[in-house]
């Protein structure tokens, strides 16, 4: 499997500012790869090079194993961060609209269209104008114009904000539905958390450089805190001088809790020996760090 | 499918099926007709109305014979009182005004006044100027022995007939009023439709812009595509509002002229008139180079119209807001506001005097100045010239336009100054 999308030293300054460092990525075919960083981080200035908007100063790119070129973008979807539509126009001529300049013809737009209104229950609002439209449904038009001319890449700015829990629920469900079909995605946003569990692998950026990348199974692997949170039916107190444990009270059933941080040496079959040698386990549980901790450590470190 | 064609049946269509284009096409010839209609008939009311001004008149100097005729709007009583008791009436308003004439050495403007409590306007003291040097002219001619039949017969209209010398030798009736009249109309008609497609075209990039809409869209086409399409698009709109137009003047002229027998009455006066009043008019318009006119009416419609329209185009994608439009619209309104005020004097003027020529061939004058002067006979060398002219300097508007709007359009926040624009002009890809 290689990669869909291949940046190497991809680079961009505007005026004075430069708004991206050299930075290479491979994004891999099939994946959930989320571009992470705070506002101004330069996740926005990527996208666009990556979407042709705007052209790298230095570095290449590579989709689908070739270099990069304009027509790419008949095979991307990107939804931008500010969502935009035509006020006046209604729900369907908008959406052939888009649809025709991706490149759809007439009759394949009408299709799908079809399709997707009836899967997102909206086929009542088609001849709707869209200023006439709630926010949370604009947001639905917004995304089927994205989708509607079925990208193998699809490129998602922030794409849970503005939406209300139920609709972005149910973006989320059509996002992870297209996935399974092989469509790669991009997700860009400063709210880690949001996109954490359906990423496969991620990209943090900060003050426009990278800062990691890789796949979180790697990244929480190289990440991982080494320190558990143990219940135990006797209080836990290890006899091995290298196992640190402090006592942290009681769980509401009343059995004593503790930390304990484990060293570099031993892993956590050793631990729950060490454990099971004295007591009954109840529950034992390692602290994962989640992606932002990670953010936040990788930044500080840099920084000291 | 290309993308321009997509993006310009999306401006086109998104118009034309408005209610208001239909309104405003339908509407639009009746309103400036009604416009013109307002302005010819305030300018030739009678603006004295009914209301006669009772002037004394003190003729020192006994140039008059105590005798003046009454004119529009003044009537004149002749008086022996003095001055001082004249003003008193005035100032009573006995009477409206008090003419004063003091010596006979001849009549000049410190030796004849005129108070009044509302002082004639321009025209009106020129009026009766004009009045009193020819009831003068007249005594003057009877003193000297001249019977007023004799001075009756004295006065002759001269109306000039043009006739044109083709090259082929025929003669043609013509009539230079008529030319002018249609050149002036049709000038006028590129003039407001430059501005309301140009406006449009700014709008329509401003819309994209604001509603963020453009980011989308600039990941499916180019800004340059983009930019050219909504701009050949809005185009389309303006040449479908003629087409129309011209459909339903051809309607009303047919239907008119199935209704009078032009034909004859043609020829009734023609005879009896040689070719003057309402029939030779219309016999001289039916003369007229039509496709030559209409086609140099397309022509610098559409040259002056992507001129500024992609000038436009590069401003509404330079500003965030409307209101910020208002600076970089001035140097636009300038040169559009000059050539109306050349293509006026052409008209009552020289078509071949060379500030004509000059601005008839000056890229940002020549849509309106040129469409003046197309009834007339521009040598082929000036109208090559000025074409050319034209293409060059909106090839070159379009590439400036393209160079600005790209950088423009996903650019938010900043306050665009023309040095800014200038430098966006050479950034690279």
């Amino acid at each position: 499997m290689h990669s869909l999308l291949e940046l190497d030293r991809i680079s961009k300054s505007y005026q004075n500012k430069q708004a991206l460092k050299p930075l290479s990525l491979s994004i891999p075919r099939g994946s959930v790869y989320g571009l992470l960083g705070p506002n101004g981080a330069g996740k926005t200035t990527l996208i666009r090079i990556i979407t042709h908007i705007t052209g790298p100063d230095t570095g290449t790119m590579h989709f689908d194993g070739k270099p990069g070129h304009p027509n790419d973008v008949r095979r991307m979807g990107y939804m931008p961060e500010e969502r935009g539509l035509y006020k006046k126009m209604t729900v369907w001529d908008q959406l052939v609209f888009f649809a025709r300049l991706k490149g759809l013809s007439g009759a394949d737009a009408e299709k799908r269209i079809v399709h997707w209104l009836r899967k997102l229950e909206m086929v009542d609002w088609a001849k709707k104008k869209v200023e006439e439209l709630s926010k949370g449904m604009a947001q639905k038009v917004q995304f089927i114009a994205t989708v509607i001319h079925e990208p193998e890449f699809l490129i998602l700015d922030e794409p849970f904000s503005g939406f209300d829990p139920v609709n972005a629920d149910i973006i989320k469900q059509e996002i992870l539905e297209l996935r399974d079909k092989g469509v790669t995605i991009l997700f860009s946003t400063h709210r880690m958390e949001s996109v954490e569990e359906m990423c496969d692998a991620i990209c943090l950026i900060h003050q426009s450089e990278k800062v990691l990348d890789g796949s979180i199974r790697d990244i929480r692997k190289e990440f991982r805190s080494r320190r558990y949170h143990v219940v135990t039916n006797e209080p836990y107190q290890s006899n091995l001088p290298m196992i640190e444990t402090e006592p942290a009270g009681h769980n509401n059933d009343g059995h004593p809790a503790a930390y304990v941080n484990l060293p570099e040496n031993m892993n956590y079959r050793d631990l729950l020996n060490d454990i099971l040698n004295q007591t009954e386990v109840i529950a034992f549980e390692e602290f994962v760090p989640s992606v932002h901790d990670i953010f936040v450590m990788k930044v500080k470190g840099g920084l000291s | 499918m290309n993308p321009v064609w997509v993006i310009l049946q999306r401006e086109y269509f998104s118009r034309v099926k408005k209610k208001s284009f239909l309104i405003m096409t339908v509407l639009g010839p009746v309103l400036i007709g009604l416009f013109y209609g307002v302005i010819g008939f305030i300018m030739t009311r009678d603006t004295s109305g009914d209301e006669v001004r009772v002037v004394a008149v003190r003729d020192e100097a006994g140039l008059l014979n105590q005798h003046l005729d009454s004119m529009k709007g003044y009537r004149f009583e002749f008086s022996n009182l003095p001055p001082d008791s004249l003003n008193k009436a005035l100032d009573k308003e006995e009477i409206d005004a008090f003419l004063w004439i003091k010596d006979r050495d001849g009549i000049k403007a410190d030796s004849v006044s005129l108070t009044a409590l509302e002082v004639p306007g321009p025209s009106q003291k020129r009026d009766l100027e004009r009045h009193i040097e020819t009831a003068l002219y007249n005594l003057q001619l009877k003193q000297a022995g001249l019977r007023k039949g004799f001075l009756d017969s004295l006065k002759t209209s001269a109306s000039i007939r043009t006739i044109k010398l083709g090259e082929d030798g025929k003669l043609e009736n013509t009539s230079t009023e008529v030319k002018a009249g249609i050149g002036f109309a049709l000038s006028f008609i590129i003039y407001i439709f430059i501005f309301m497609y140009g406006v449009m075209v700014m709008r329509s990039v401003q819309e994209e812009k604001t509603n963020r809409i453009v980011e989308i869209l600039a990941s499916s086409v180019k800004p340059f595509q983009l930019m050219l399409g909504k701009i050949c698009g809005i185009a389309l709109v303006a040449l479908t509002q003629f087409a129309i137009w011209i459909l339903l003047s051809f309607l009303i002229i047919t239907l008119v002229s199935s209704g009078i027998d032009l034909k004859s009455m043609a020829g009734e006066q023609a005879t009896a008139e040689g070719g003057g009043g309402v029939a030779g008019a219309m016999q001289a318009f039916q003369s007229l180079p039509f496709f030559r006119i209409g086609a140099l009416f397309i022509f610098y419609f559409l040259g002056g119209y992507l001129l500024y329209a992609s000038f436009l185009a590069a401003i509404g994608a330079a500003v965030d807001q409307e209101t910020d439009t208002q600076q970089f619209m001035f140097p636009m309104t300038m040169p559009l506001v000059f050539a109306m005020v050349i293509a006026s004097r052409v008209v009552f003027d020289d078509p071949f005097s060379s500030t004509a020529v000059w601005a008839s061939i000056i890229p940002f004058t020549s849509p309106i100045v040129m469409v003046v002067r197309s009834g007339f006979d521009v040598p082929w060398w000036e109208l090559l010239l000025s074409m050319s002219l034209l293409v060059l300097a909106f090839l070159g508007m379009v590439w400036v336009a393209g160079r600005i709007y790209r950088t423009g359009i996903l650019m938010y926040g900043k306050k665009v100054t023309w040095k800014e624009l200038a430098k966006w002009i050479f950034y690279k890809g």
